[in-house]
């Protein structure tokens, strides 16, 4: 039952076992009765400097951490591509380096390069947390996906989780496969062939390319966003078309369980990849995966912290 | 489960004496640290690790019907002060770990005593603690419950080990942050003194002067079978 944190970063879910993702959704668990409470806030952060380094634009991700640092009473710097010095042309790491200098202790990072939280993990004394990188990793999307799984379903093991959409440059695909594949959830991911390539099975999840199959066991649909900026290249003739294969429709939910829980890590476009009907119907846990997002961000930024030397 | 018991309250015990991570059973090893081979199997995974002995110094302090009679002590002295306060105004906070099983068997004792029914809660105090990063492990967060309002209430808390006082130091700011209780007593099942706080116990089970190079530590029955008193020289 005891279990010692130990690393100074969060990259991926990849680099964490089974025990270490347990004990992160359990300590979001009593982090999550903190933002229940009339005092919404713990000293557990005091006099904590956190810098959010969003260098690819976010405004959820971010805005969830700010406020789960805000929680935990931490001294937060925000900084984003357009005003800093990489205009100016300073290095990644010099950058870093110089916020180091300023005794700043963790840096929760966003960053369009995949492996650059990696990079900075190693070169950096500060705590590193990932909030996205590239197409590779956004770990604590995933956590959050997880911690909603197994609040609303009781387990992770044995479920059948279907993620659908564009897997290919989804980073919430990888790290929720990561993820469920070591909590033992049965992964599948589905949506058309040139978004969800054979490649994936290597990693151990099922790939399908229609979506009432994939979906007719599910007990967790997790829908990805069509990242609408990414349609000019062809990966599918029209949005129409997409939706029609492969978006949730109310007429879906007459060949899923009626249990299934419907996430979607947002922003939402309804009517692509999901109909307001479904969006805002009973099955959707959307806005809850939001409420554990800062739950879950607390308790990262707490047990990396911790494990600060 | 015997072996399964064992290895929780040495785990415990491992964690209180501040060495958690050099004594964690590591997959890969059997952990050998003494000259007697009959001690627990413990069973992670598919290997099998085996836990001799303590390595360090450690004794027994205190007994079964011994903390029995001073957890009756502490009742007793509970039941006095509040004899004239309504049931409903009063509660017990137990302080994760130790102080939770001492919480539930007060309330237990008082109920024996005087028919009297107590609400009882639990505290963790991590996330309140002054010394995230400086201590060698972080502490694993336990539960908070506390079912009840404790506006106004004569808040009993209870934890089985008072030393430095930061513990409570700790938990009093946690309940400020649920509510303005009318009272805070504390109650301390054993006394090991070492202030570090100007924190005083109004209700003492056990007071004992153990030497700064000791760590007080308790089992309780309700996790590892026995109520054992014991203290441990630090590494």
């Amino acid at each position: 039952m005891d279990f010692q944190w130990t690393k100074k970063d969060l990259l991926s879910l990849y680099d964490l076992s089974r025990d270490e993702i347990l004990h992160i959704l359990n300590t979001a668990e009593e982090f999550k009765k903190v933002s229940q409470r009339n005092v919404k806030k713990v000293p557990a952060l005091r006099g904590r400097t956190v810098v959010n380094l969003f260098v690819e634009p976010s405004t959820r991700t971010r805005v969830s951490f700010e406020l789960a640092e805000q929680r935990l009473s931490a001294d937060i710097i925000n900084m984003n591509a357009d005003v800093s010095s990489f205009r100016k042309g300073e290095t990644l790491l010099d950058t870093l380096k110089n916020i180091q200098a300023l005794q700043a202790d963790i840096v929760v990072i966003r960053h369009q390069a995949t492996g650059a939280p990696n990079f900075l993990a190693r070169e950096l004394n500060m705590g590193v947390v990932n909030a996205g990188d590239g197409a590779h990793s956004h770990p604590t999307q995933a956590l959050l996906d997880i911690f909603t799984m197994r609040e609303k379903k009781g387990r992770i093991e044995g479920l059948n989780v279907v993620i659908v959409g564009d897997i290919l440059h989804s980073r919430v695909a990888r790290s929720n496969a990561w993820g469920l594949i070591k909590l033992g959830a049965n992964v599948t991911f589905a949506g058309p062939a040139t978004l969800v390539p054979r490649e994936f099975e290597k990693i151990g999840v099922r790939v399908c390319h229609n979506l009432k199959d994939a979906l007719a066991d599910a007990d967790v649909i997790n829908l990805l966003r069509i990242q609408l900026e990414r349609q000019q290249r062809g990966y599918f003739p029209s949005l129409g078309e997409y939706s029609r294969f492969f978006g949730i429709h109310p007429e879906t939910l007459r060949y899923i369980k009626r249990d299934a829980l419907i996430m979607h890590p947002g922003p939402i476009n309804r009517g692509v990849e999901i109909d307001s009907a479904v969006a805002d119907g009973p099955q959707s846990v959307i806005l809850e995966q939001v409420t554990n997002g800062l739950a879950v961000r607390m308790a990262v930024l707490f047990l990396v912290a911790g494990a600060l030397k | 489960m015997k072996s399964q018991l064992e290895y929780s309250a040495f785990r415990r015990y491992c964690k209180k004496a501040g060495f958690a991570r050099a004594f964690r059973p590591r997959m890969d090893t059997h952990i050998s640290c003494g000259p007697d081979p009959g001690g627990a199997a413990i069973t992670t995974g598919q290997e099998t690790t085996r836990m001799n002995d303590y390595e360090t110094e450690h004794e027994t302090m205190f007994e079964g019907d011994c903390i029995t009679e001073a957890i009756e002590k502490i009742s007793e002295a509970i039941c006095e002060h509040i004899a004239n306060d309504p049931p409903e105004s009063v509660a017990l906070i137990g302080i994760q770990a130790g102080g939770v099983p001492l919480a539930k068997r007060i309330a237990r004792c008082i109920r024996e005593r005087t028919g009297r029914e107590t609400d009882v809660g639990t505290l963790d105090i991590s996330m309140y603690r002054d010394d995230i990063g400086k201590r060698k492990t972080l502490p694993m967060i336990r539960e908070t419950v506390i079912p009840f309002d404790i506006n106004d209430k004569i808040i009993i808390l209870a934890d089985d080990v008072l030393q430095s006082g930061r513990s409570v130091r700790a938990a009093l700011d946690a309940l400020t942050d649920f509510g303005r209780p009318g009272q805070i007593r504390l109650a301390a099942l054993i006394d090991r003194g070492g202030r570090e706080f100007p924190i005083h116990a109004d209700y003492v089970g056990m007071k004992v002067s153990v030497g700064p190079e000791w760590r007080v530590c308790m089992d309780w029955a309700e996790c590892s079978g026995t109520d054992c008193v014991f203290k441990v020289k630090k590494q």
